[in-house]
């Protein structure tokens, strides 16, 4: 028996042998490509999708019966997608806004950044200081290509992410971006002319003008990003009581 | 032998809530296993498209009738679970009622033994 296994159709039939994780990945792509299916829709159809293999792979099916019933059941891709942004249309632009605010919010800070390092470092060497204006453009094809292909956190390590931890540390990153930006232009920062003088020369009113421009409209951004996190943000704590316990 | 017919396309997408309220009062589901057991209560009559119930799901939860959370299961993988909230169990008594309402009034017409609510 034991040289059955050498036998050349069953050689031929594991080198042709389905591969099923490849055809998920695949499927899953698809789905990403969708525009109304969030990272956490796609997770939980996968999900679905997992489980229905199992179980026709229970019933005897092999890898590729299994997979070609279970896409058959949960549905094409275009057609899911269609059905999620008839059912909230508004998700598809939540989701675009969140990640604008995320660009705008980052932009700002990198702006600002790039502005002390290129005096920080050697004012001669400028030329390849200006590379630093491509790392956004490198970070947004990032960005694209990772949302394209799914691979952005899934939503439920944003929410988690969108704690009293996300709002403090993008508060504080904005906090010190922006006072530094206003210390910088008064050139208080580098303690030379001026110096000491934040409290003694006071403030006008272009001044506080000046700093309020430049805080208002991030503050902004940060908000609309908050409400587009909390608007998806689950209720976790809200079990009532007297539920059946956990599986 | 009579054989129930499928339930008609508008007839599936309006039960839908009261059934999906109604299968998480009992405890604790997710998307599958709801799919399930409407398939198997209804022995096969009511067949929801998998990918049907998703937006379904997503918006009760939008409405707060429901809440989820992502938990792992016994087989290791992480699945999102679905429980029904306070709120979600007054609409689930409300749309008992309208559909017992709507049940008696037709029994009497077919002459079917009425279900008190």
């Amino acid at each position: 028996m034991a040289d059955r296994s050498q036998h050349p159709g069953q050689i031929m039939e594991n080198q042709t042998r389905y591969d099923l994780n490849a055809a998920i990945e695949s499927w899953r792509q698809e789905l990403a490509a969708q525009v109304g299916l969030t990272a956490e829709v796609r997770r939980e159809l996968e999900t679905h999708l997992r489980d229905a293999i199992a179980s026709f792979q229970q019933r005897g099916l092999n890898d590729e019966e299994s997979f070609w019933l279970a896409c058959k059941r949960v549905g094409q891709p275009p057609q899911l997608g269609q059905e999620f942004v008839k059912a909230d249309p508004a998700a598809v632009w939540r989701e675009r806004v969140f990640w604008m605010t995320i660009s705008l919010v980052g932009s700002y800070v990198f702006m600002t950044w790039k502005d002390l390092l290129s005096t920080w470092l050697n004012p001669s060497s400028y030329g390849w200081i200006e590379c630093f204006y491509l790392i956004p453009l490198f970070v947004l094809i990032g960005s694209v290509v990772m949302i394209r292909r799914g691979r952005v956190p899934s939503s439920s390590y944003l929410e988690s992410m969108a704690s009293w931890k996300l709002d403090c540390g993008l508060f504080a990153i904005l906090t010190v971006t922006v006072l530094t930006a206003y210390f910088r232009s008064r050139n208080l920062s580098s303690g030379g002319e001026g110096s000491g003088g934040f409290l003694t020369t006071g403030f006008n009113i272009g001044m506080v003008l000046s700093w309020f421009g430049n805080a208002v409209w991030p503050a902004a951004m940060v908000l609309v990003l908050l409400l587009t996190l909390r608007r998806n943000r689950k209720c976790a704590g809200r079990r009532p009581a007297g539920l059946a316990s956990d599986r | 032998m009579y054989k129930a017919a499928m339930l008609a396309k508008d007839l599936v997408a309006a039960s839908s809530k009261p059934l999906v309220l109604s299968i998480l009062a009992d405890g604790e589901s997710y998307g599958y296993e709801i799919i399930q057991k409407v398939r198997e209560l209804s022995g096969g009559h009511i067949e929801w498209s998998d990918g049907m119930l998703y937006p379904v799901l997503h918006r009760l939860e939008r409405e707060g009738l429901i809440d989820s959370e992502w938990k792992e299961a016994d087989t290791g993988r992480e699945r999102k679970y679905y429980f029904i909230s306070a709120a979600g169990r007054k609409v689930l008594k409300t749309e008992r009622q309208q559909w017992l309402t709507v049940h008696n009034t037709l029994g009497k017409l077919w002459k079917i033994k009425p279900v008190t609510i």
